[in-house]
């Protein structure tokens, strides 16, 4: 293992062997390495003279080419992950000195920043590669706080980079240059990060360009794309494209995170693609922190590099890409040191979409609504049958369901908004006010009961 | 249960309110499909729905109507109104 001591005191923006090496793909057409150097380098020069760059980039080409041009600048990538009007503001306000790098027009106008358009243009030219500081600040990342504010995570160049190794080793991939990394997760989310940029810049893969939601969109590009691609999608997705019947031509592996993968669909997807399908655990502040394929097993193999100590149900992780001793929010049982077994989320901690927040954050903004008098979110199946969204419960005498739904919608990330939205007498709090989760469980049990004789 | 909606829209077109049902259904949206403001975006402000759903609604949709969304068709995302519209030109069922 590498010591601290001996880390290099750069590494390359990009690990590609030369500048005809293919960067990207966009459309069929492929961007080599020198024109991708060219675009940074003019995006570069034209960034406004202040310190943080809002990466708002839906096309994962124009967002790695913001995300180098910053770097190269010495600018700071901020990452959010929600671009609702009021979390933009309150980012813009924490960081005064930020301007947003954006390649569509759906950003609030009122934000006091500017936009810089992405066009891509320059043309191949010898290859040199810059380097980059290991200790230099790259990006800062965020999770839903327990306040309610989103929490920074920064992340160094060196941190990334070795995270990407990391991967690298973890799926054997290190001696397959020419592969395409294909997302169906957004470049600012930490999982996307990790896997469709830094994994293709660091192993001299391409990027896909683009930004496929949709089975039809994730189809026509794969039939374009002529090399062996990896998807680095989300169950979600795969249960959506299995349901579909479709085709997915090329494939080499799929790799799977943001939420728990049935083992059901794991193999379903395993036989209809006949592909390895992997799965990562992890998270926004450490990243990739164990995999495992699950067909073959339910343990995780701790990621290389790392260390784990376990203390009660609490574990801890360090080393590697990870750095100092980083808490892990979900309840864990280590077999040994390498293998463990994950028995899910802290019971604060809600999992949606691949977005996380705390219920006591979520509560915070329900209850902060004008004539809302109580009220709780309640996370049915703890995340574990997959695609479970929230419930809220609300106490409010004489308010709509519309108005509720709109202020949280100024506060809240929409994939939180409750479906439903149950209003209720009371909420059944113990003596002390607080709500127990086995009462809430039995509440809800009951409520549903009722709804069903109701219908009957 | 929010009070009933007085300016429920006057659908001349049977199928915009099969697609509203089909919205509302598919996302387990627990309002009634007559809430639905046919002119309202579906994403963003409006029903404030995601990506996650738009996945979902282009599954209902090509299971239903026989025809595949894709990302380009951005435009029929927009209400209602325009996904109907955009339905009852694609459809093949």
């Amino acid at each position: 293992m590498q010591s601290p001591l001996h880390e290099p005191t750069t590494y390359p923006l990009l690990a590609h062997a030369t500048g005809d090496a293919c960067l990207a793909w966009n459309r069929g057409r492929a961007i080599l390495v020198g024109d991708f150097l060219a675009t940074v380098r003019e995006l570069a020069s034209r960034l406004p003279s202040k310190r943080h760059a809002i990466n708002l980039c839906k096309d994962r080409y124009h967002f790695a080419v913001g995300f180098a041009a910053s770097l190269v600048a010495g600018h700071i990538s901020l990452l959010p992950t929600c671009r609702a009007a009021e979390p933009l503001q309150r980012l813009s306000q924490r960081y005064p000195d930020a301007y947003i790098l954006t390649d569509h027009g759906d950003i609030p106008a009122d934000l006091p920043s500017y936009s810089i358009s992405i066009e891509p243009r320059g043309t191949a030219q010898p290859a040199d590669i810059p380097p980059i500081p290991t200790e230099r600040l790259a990006a800062v990342v965020f999770t839903s706080g327990s306040s309610g504010l989103p929490e920074a995570h920064a992340k160094s160049w060196g941190s990334l980079v070795k995270g990407a190794h990391a991967l690298c080793r973890q799926f054997g991939l290190g001696d397959k240059p020419e592969r395409i990394a294909i997302g169906t997760v957004p470049a600012q989310h930490m999982y996307g990060l990790e896997t469709t940029i830094m994994l293709p810049l660091q192993s001299g893969w391409s990027i896909h360009a683009g930004n496929p939601v949709l089975p039809a969109d994730i189809r026509s590009d794969l039939e374009q794309l002529r090399r062996p691609i990896w998807l680095m999608t989300t169950p979600v997705h795969l249960q959506a494209y299995k349901s579909q019947g479709m085709a997915l031509p090329g494939l080499e592996g799929i790799i799977s995170a943001t939420m728990p993968l049935t083992l059901s669909l794991a193999r379903e997807a395993e036989r209809i693609w006949n592909v390895p399908v992997h799965e990562i655990y992890g998270c926004t502040e450490g990243g990739m922190i164990a995999s495992r394929r699950t067909t073959e097993g339910e343990l995780w193999n701790l990621c290389h590099g790392l260390r784990m100590r376990q203390d009660g149900e609490s574990a801890w992780v360090t080393g590697g890409h990870v750095g100092e001793c980083l808490q892990l929010s979900d309840r864990i049982t280590m077999h040994n040191r390498r293998e463990f077994m994950l028995l899910g989320p802290s019971y604060d901690l809600v999992k949606v979409a691949g977005k996380r927040a705390s219920l006591a954050a979520l509560n915070s903004a329900l209850l902060r609504i004008q004539g809302v008098v109580d009220g709780t979110f309640y996370w049915p199946d703890q995340g574990r049958t997959g695609n479970g969204r929230l419930t809220a419960f609300v106490v409010a005498p004489g308010l709509d369901r519309s108005p509720i739904l709109a202020e949280l919608r100024k506060r809240i990330d929409p994939v939180f908004l409750p479906r439903p939205l149950r209003f209720v007498d009371a909420l059944p709090r113990n003596a002390m006010g607080k709500l127990p989760r086995e009462q809430l469980d039995t509440f809800a049990a009951d409520l549903a009961g009722r709804d069903r004789e109701q219908r009957e | 249960m929010s009070a009933p909606v007085e300016k429920r829209p006057q659908t001349e077109n049977g199928l915009e309110g099969e697609v509203a049902r089909l919205v509302v259904e598919t996302l387990k949206l627990e309002i009634m499909p007559a809430e639905v403001d046919p002119c309202a975006p579906l994403f963003g402000e409006g029903l404030g729905l995601d990506s996650i759903d738009m996945l979902e609604i282009a599954l209902s949709v090509s299971k239903r109507y026989g025809f595949e969304l894709r990302s380009q068709d951005r435009a029929a995302f927009k209400s209602l109104r325009s996904l109907t519209s955009h339905i009852d030109q694609h459809r093949t069922r």
